[in-house]
């Protein structure tokens, strides 16, 4: 379980965090839902060490994060991460070199799945195919936890279709993910749990089935009785 | 301790991959630029000998009177040499910054898997400070390499007559920017090189530091390079601010020189070690 606790955090004088708490259990998928600048990559970020909290704990399994940790936890963030110049074949290699969790039977499946071409240079891919080797990045790993930054972030509709089958495939079974999207409607079927951010601090989190099925409201609806308020 | 000694080599392995072609090209310009010198500027000299012999129908040892003799450290003297060292010293400082920088503003953010491997982040610290000696080392060595083939190349070109061949090592000890290259006292060579670890760490941290601290982070960087390199320079001034007195034997400031060097380094290790770990941002 991947668990914050009365986290905080500021850019300069701006709150961004402000005591947020919440968990996201192993075999869920739970979405972070917010406007823009909410503060979902910075959740995100912290909870890989990526940047520093002010206050407030983050917890995976019990344990703090440390290096051997990103074994245990992936993250697919919404920016290319790979150097350009590596072709995939080079990408695939060298997470292998590092990574004891690294599967590559997995990971030649997911390329075969998402029709990527070894030989191709990162740089020269089109940005869906950039989000498709980052996804591979992230996904041929052996963990228990994934973490994904709006993944749907600017790639075309058959891409997207494509990257909503991996959520319903046994790519993310029994794994926890923890994703932000703005593009909710592709994945709300999908969703366990949602947590709705608002000015640094969780505004509601709930079950998207529960809320469904007691409420007769997607979490679109939601949404928008928060946004619009 | 074996399986993080062997993550450093393979980051290390990776980073000189990186610098492979950054360092051929400040290799291959040393030579060329130095082949340049070893050839022209004897010819250029041989050239005013034979002008002068002609236009005055003078003898050979007139022209040794007007000319003197030319030996190997007149090339070494010139910019043909100087120049290119001073462009690998600038290339290299330039890509001590780059070298850190590039992860974060490149085409890709690379900062981000780099942080994310399951490795001590100190390993990419190292990884990094140890690609940048090996870049020095090899620039040294190539100059060194240089300098062995130029000597015969210059003592070819100018006429035994006119040629003072007070041997390459002669050329080499008493030219005053080959002492910092190649110095011959160990204890010299110490401190010549203590000096550049601890340059090549405080930069390192400087750069940590902003990148955890952002503006605020510049500011402390600023001041705290500032501070370092003064502590480290200041044995060498302390004759001058004590009005040229030298109440200290040499080998008592090395001493000092060497402590302040093992502190500043040992300081600047720890908090990159903090920063790095607890307060980088991507």
């Amino acid at each position: 379980m991947i668990e914050l606790k009365n986290v905080h955090k500021s850019f300069g004088r701006k709150k961004v965090l402000d005591g947020i708490s919440f968990t996201a259990n192993k075999g869920e998928i739970t979405c972070l839902v917010g406007v823009n600048g909410v503060g979902k990559t910075t959740i995100l970020n912290a909870i890989m060490n990526l940047t520093p909290i002010k206050k407030g704990e983050i917890t995976i399994d019990g344990e703090k994060m440390s290096p051997a940790m990103y074994n245990k936890v992936a993250f697919i963030p919404d920016v290319a991460i790979m150097l350009p110049q590596m072709t995939v074949h080079e990408a695939m290699d060298f997470m292998k070199d590092y990574y004891s969790s690294w599967n590559c039977k997995r990971a030649k499946e997911i390329v075969r799945f998402f029709r990527l071409n070894m030989p191709d240079k990162i740089s020269e891919l089109s940005k869906g195919n950039q989000a498709k080797v980052n996804l591979l990045m992230g996904l041929a790993l052996d963990v228990d936890y994934v973490l994904m930054d709006e993944p749907f972030s600017g790639i075309d509709i058959f891409t997207r279709e494509q990257i909503t089958e991996v959520f319903s495939s046994r790519l993310v079974e029994d794994r926890g993910v923890l994703i932000t999207t703005h593009e909710i409607y592709d994945i709300e079927h999908l969703l366990d749990k949602v947590v709705l951010l608002d000015n640094g601090v969780i505004y509601k989190e709930f079950n998207a089935e529960e809320m469904r099925e007691t409420e007769g409201k997607s979490v679109v609806d939601v949404m928008r009785e928060v946004y619009n308020q | 301790m074996k399986k993080s000694l062997h993550t450093l080599l393979k980051l290390t392995n990776f980073e000189m991959e990186r610098l492979s072609k950054f360092l051929f090209t400040l290799m291959g310009l040393t030579l060329l630029l130095n082949l340049v010198g070893y050839i022209y500027t004897p010819m250029q000299h041989m050239g005013k000998i034979n002008e002068y012999i002609t236009q005055n129908s003078a003898t050979t040892q007139q022209a040794l009177d007007a000319f003197g003799r030319f030996s190997f450290y007149d090339v070494t003297q010139t910019l043909w040499i100087a120049g290119p060292i001073a462009i690998g010293v600038s290339g290299l400082l330039l890509y001590s910054i780059f070298i850190w920088y590039r992860e974060w503003f490149g085409k890709n953010t690379f900062a981000y898997r780099l942080l994310m491997l399951p490795v001590s982040r100190m390993s990419l610290f190292f990884s990094k400070f140890i690609t940048i000696f090996i870049g020095i080392f090899t620039l040294i060595a190539t100059q060194m390499l240089s300098l062995f083939i130029g000597h015969p190349i210059v003592s070819a070109i100018i006429e035994s007559a006119y040629f003072n061949d007070i041997g390459l090592i002669a050329s080499i000890q008493m030219n005053p920017l080959f002492l910092y290259l190649f110095p011959l006292d160990f204890s010299y060579f110490l401190m010549v090189n203590g000096v550049g670890i601890v340059v090549l760490l405080v930069l390192f941290t400087v750069i940590l530091m902003e990148r955890s601290y952002s503006f605020k982070g510049i500011a402390m960087g600023i001041l705290y390079g500032i501070a370092a390199l003064s502590l480290v320079l200041f044995p060498f001034f302390i004759p001058n601010l004590l009005n040229n007195q030298y109440i200290l034997y040499d080998s008592e400031l090395m001493i000092i020189e060497i402590v302040l060097i093992v502190a500043v380094g040992v300081l600047s290790i720890f908090t990159s070690h903090h920063l790095i770990n607890k307060k980088i941002t991507v």
